[in-house]
């Protein structure tokens, strides 16, 4: 008794309980999946989800809580607003990419237990890489989540193209990791020792071996580039994206983007501040590539979802121009909120593609002529989220965009900030097309689309009524969020102001 | 103001407002949408002359009706709408236009909803664009036209109409990414304090070079909407394309847009570029107009041809606001106002032309006087008022922007002469392409394998569009004190 007692105030002085808390409930929900899918043998599907959704909203809120209350202490994990942000975004994003999934699992009939499973997990090496200051942590946190991402990627395993989806994803991400690795030794070494990142810069400040830290810096560029789909490292995304199952793809675009982001600000922050004027120009360069790469190869693309992959291409180079414009009094705000507002754009645009390629079969953009007719609130809801993409006022995506360039040009980032407007009149064309293509009526379907049934008479007979519009609340939760947040951007910068190490 | 109810504010939201109740109205027949829309319609309209004439003093030279919230503090993005005579004048018109469009798409049949939904998605933008007073709200309501637009264009035009859409799309975005750079430019300099008030930066000076080059980014994004040439060539597809319905808000308000933001923004706030770059804005202006009157003599499309008239008569405002003068400014925005009427008008004759005849190409449209005595009329009145007839009010702005080029003192002797000549050949050859367009839809020999049938007059609906617009201009060329203290 006494023992426990001990090692509980231990426990307390020693990690306060509530940072990890979430965490920890995360880990509760994954285990108690496993069990039950044990326990009942395979059936009852709709359980399983409710503990995931549960869990994890029990963590949103949570954080919620603690982001809306300052808590500050110090010790493996800081948990200054910059971490919770983003462990929250990671939150949302899983909750929603799981109410997205539920319809795609039970129909293709894969395995079901562990999507969940590998869902929580990536979602947790996310949340552990958000606040993670620690090289160690850093680096186990990014493989948990390459790893699960991995296995997700190559879920339906009938499928060839996720098979090789996942090799890709495999091979790609263990040599950047390795690379990051390498990096981090040679950190390691310069800092006699220090592997917290904090005892890193104070004793790196004032080394004398400048080119071999740059050429650590490249090296971390190359690591977290891959993960971030930058140019010239994104030759996975439309490749993974196109073969991995849509639901997969949801979750990999938001998660792994935004732990990414996460790391990639932290590392270049803490570590390289007397290196950033060529830092700068060579993340300005990086940005100005992915954008106007992604942006025109995004015009011949015939498949949705490699469409998809080549303007998250793109977004991530003007989230780039987010970070290059941080200062002090306003953080990262810019990039925090373009994020935020991308998360729901994004998992929108999925949240449509999913019932639709659930229900044809097909991915092929010229299959969504006329689907106005057949459905239109799917429809509408793709139109908004397309256009808010493209940066149309009065939508959410306008109002990130203007956030974003109102910070470039007031740092200077002239040049990015005018390629950044080029390209996005560029993809304004692009998704369009698309929306022209399913609003008008054309007088002899595709074939695909005759045989397109309501998700009431496909559906219902297998899951219960309560799951069967989880993916409309998605959609619904997505669109509302894509056009109104715009609106409301105020209170959502004052939060994200204070991010500024 | 005495009560503080607001005014502008509640004339910008309410079309969209209204319009998002669109889906919920049945869809059995499309006789409930098209009544509701016009009633929201002439409803807005009301409120518009109602504000004007209870709470607007047109003598007051100040902004009036003011209405600040600020909406995203930590971008000074303020939701700033006021007023003047130079907006007024606008606003109604574009009540007025709108209202009228609404009513001339009467015989749309595909996808109603959807059409009166963007149709009022448009009126709220164009209101929103000439009220605002924040330069970052005026963009947003900038680029809120151009989906509209678009989806107007590409699901009810015509043959074409893919291309002219997405030319359209492209060429107004890639204007409008120079009106936010230089927005931009000019609420960073100069102050620590980024504002992007208009009355705020009216107070602020800028080195000469910057002004030039804020003056050239926003006279991009004008150029391409007003249209100067040579930024123009998406007009006659577009307006080629559309139905006529959509012309008329084009032609009659969309193209003003440009107009009122060189007037407000390079006029008032760039002072010092504007006397340098507006000796190149005349020569422009006076290219435009003879130029495009050359063009449209040799089109055989009726609809192109009218767009080319438009941007003929588009190069008088140019005139006018290069010119430095009173009267120049005013021609400008007299001509703004009556084009907005005239060209509706047009347009509106030529998609109804149109629907009966099933053609564009006026060497197929021989001879009709006979069988469409009304249309006949109605052509030929606009046509006259559009070249400026005595006592239309085509004929008062065009004066009034002649006189200010003949009497600004900032620009050399010859230089004057040039500029009136120009526009004066211009004038000429509008008269020789709009007579010869009516004498060959009109008069000569009826083409032998036309089928007579088919040939119904103007119905009471459409002669009423059409004697709506006609009255303002009679009016506003008869006596034209009625708009000018404005």
């Amino acid at each position: 008794m006494n023992d426990i007692n001990s090692f509980l105030s231990r426990l307390n002085s020693i990690i306060n309980f509530s940072t990890i808390l979430p965490k920890i409930i995360l880990i509760v929900g994954l285990i108690t999946i496993v069990i039950t899918d044990l326990v009942n043998k395979g059936k009852n599907a709709n359980f399983l989800y409710k503990i995931f959704l549960i869990s994890t909203l029990v963590s949103m809120g949570i954080l919620f809580y603690q982001l809306i209350s300052v808590i500050a202490f110090e010790d493996l994990y800081t948990n200054n607003t910059f971490n919770n942000l983003f462990r929250f975004f990671i939150l949302i994003c899983s909750f929603i990419s799981v109410l997205l999934s539920v319809d795609y699992v039970l129909c293709s009939k894969i395995s079901l237990v562990e999507f969940p499973l590998f869902k929580i997990s990536a979602g947790l090496g996310g949340m552990i890489l958000s606040c993670a200051t620690n090289l160690i942590t850093i680096y186990v946190s990014l493989e948990f989540l390459a790893l699960s991402s991995c296995f997700l990627s190559g879920y339906t395993k009938r499928d060839i193209r996720s098979n090789e989806a996942s090799m890709k994803f495999l091979l790609m991400s263990g040599a950047s990791s390795s690379s990051l690795l390498n990096d981090f030794s040679l950190l390691y070494g310069f800092s006699d020792g220090q592997v917290q990142l904090d005892n890193i810069i104070d004793k790196i400040l004032f080394s004398q071996y400048i080119p071999i830290i740059c050429i650590s810096a490249a090296f971390i560029l190359a690591g977290t580039a891959f993960k971030l789909s930058l140019f010239p490292f994104h030759q996975w995304t439309p490749d993974v994206y196109e073969g991995s199952p849509t639901p997969v793809v949801a979750f990999f675009s938001v998660t792994s983007k935004v732990a990414a982001l996460c790391l990639f600000t932290r590392l270049f922050r803490l570590i390289f501040p007397y290196l950033s004027n060529e830092w700068h120009i060579v993340v300005e360069l990086l940005a100005i590539s992915s954008m106007i790469l992604g942006n025109l190869i995004v015009v011949t693309q015939r498949s949705f979802k490699r469409m998809l992959a080549y303007s998250s291409i793109s977004q991530i180079g003007y989230v780039m121009i987010g970070i290059l414009a941080a200062d002090l009094e306003n953080g990262y705000a810019s990039m925090i909120t373009y994020r935020f507002i991308y998360i729901f754009m994004n998992l929108g645009t999925f949240a449509r593609i999913t019932p639709f390629s659930l229900r044809t079969g097909s991915d092929n953009i010229k299959d969504y002529a006329g689907l106005y007719m057949k459905d239109p609130v799917l429809t509408f809801s793709l139109v908004l989220c397309l256009l808010s993409l493209g940066g149309i006022p009065p939508l959410s995506g306008f109002f990130g965009k203007l956030y974003l360039f109102w910070h470039g040009w007031k740092a200077g980032l002239y040049l990015s900030v005018t390629v950044a407007l080029v390209t996005s009149v560029i993809s304004i064309f692009y998704y369009l097309k698309i929306i022209k293509l399913m609003l008008t009526k054309t007088t002899n379907l595709v074939d695909t689309l005759k045989t397109y049934e309501n998700q009431k008479s496909l559906v219902s007979s297998i899951i219960s009524t309560k799951l069967k519009s989880s993916v409309e609340m998605a959609m619904i939760l997505c669109a509302l969020a894509s056009t109104l947040s715009g609106l409301f951007m105020d209170p959502i910068i004052k939060i994200t102001r204070n991010t500024f190490f | 103001m005495i009560n503080n109810v607001p005014w502008l504010t509640t004339i910008v939201f309410f079309p969209i407002l209204a319009g998002l109740m669109i889906p919920i109205l049945s869809s059995d027949g499309n006789k409930i949408i098209r009544w509701y829309t016009l009633g929201i319609c002439l409803l807005e309209f009301s409120l518009i002359t109602y504000v004007f004439y209870c709470h607007f003093q047109i003598d007051s030279q100040s902004l009036q009706l003011l209405e600040t919230f600020s909406w995203i503090d930590s971008i000074h993005f303020r939701w700033a709408l006021g007023i003047d005579g130079l907006s007024m004048g606008l606003i109604l018109l574009t009540g007025f236009v709108t209202t009228l469009a609404t009513l001339g798409a009467w015989p749309i049949t595909p996808n109603t909803r959807l059409f009166y939904f963007l149709m009022l998605v448009m009126y709220s933008g164009q209101i929103g664009v000439f009220v605002s007073r924040d330069i970052l709200l005026f963009f947003l309501m900038w680029e809120l036209e151009l989906i509209p637009v678009y989806l107007l264009l590409s699901l009810w035009g015509g043959k074409k109409r893919l291309y002219s859409a997405t030319k359209f799309v492209l060429y107004t975005a890639g204007g409008s990414i120079f009106l936010l750079l230089a927005a931009l430019t000019m609420s960073f300099s100069g102050s620590d304090v980024p504002s992007f008030d208009i009355q705020d930066s009216i107070d602020k000076s800028y080195p000469v070079s910057l002004e030039i080059l804020i003056y050239i980014g926003f006279l991009v994004a004008y150029a391409v909407k007003l249209p100067i040439i040579p930024f123009h060539t998406w007009l006659p597809d577009t307006h080629g394309e559309a139905h006529y319905s959509i012309c008329m808000l084009l032609a009659g308000v969309l193209l003003k847009m440009g107009g009122y933001g060189l007037i407000r923004i390079n006029l008032e706030l760039l002072t010092h570029a504007h006397f340098f770059l507006g000796s190149g804005l005349m020569l422009f202006g006076a290219i435009q107009i003879a130029y495009a009157s050359f063009i449209s003599m040799s089109q055989h499309n009726l609809k192109k041809r009218i767009a080319y008239s438009s941007i003929s008569h588009m190069g008088f405002v140019t005139i006018g606001i290069g010119s430095l003068t009173d009267s120049g400014i005013d021609g400008a925005m007299l001509q703004m106002i009556s084009h907005g009427l005239i060209g509706a008008a047009l347009f509106f004759l030529a998609g109804t032309c149109y629907d009966r005849t099933r053609t564009y190409l006026l060497d197929q449209l021989g001879g009709v006087a006979t069988t469409l005595p009304k249309l006949f009329t109605m052509f030929s009145i606009f046509s006259l008022a559009s070249l400026a007839l005595l006592g239309m009010s085509g004929f008062v702005s065009e004066l009034l922007v002649f006189i200010g080029v003949s009497t600004t003192e900032q620009y050399s002797f010859p230089f004057k002469i040039v500029i009136t000549l120009v526009g004066a050949i211009g004038t000429v050859s509008t008269s020789i392409y709009l007579l010869s367009m009516l004498r060959r839809m009109f008069y000569g020999y009826r083409l032998v394998n036309q089928s007579n049938s088919y040939l119904i007059d103007l119905g009471p609906r459409e002669l009423f569009i059409l004697i709506c617009l006609f009255l303002p201009i009679l009016g506003i060329g008869s006596y034209p004190n009625l708009i000018l203290p404005i």
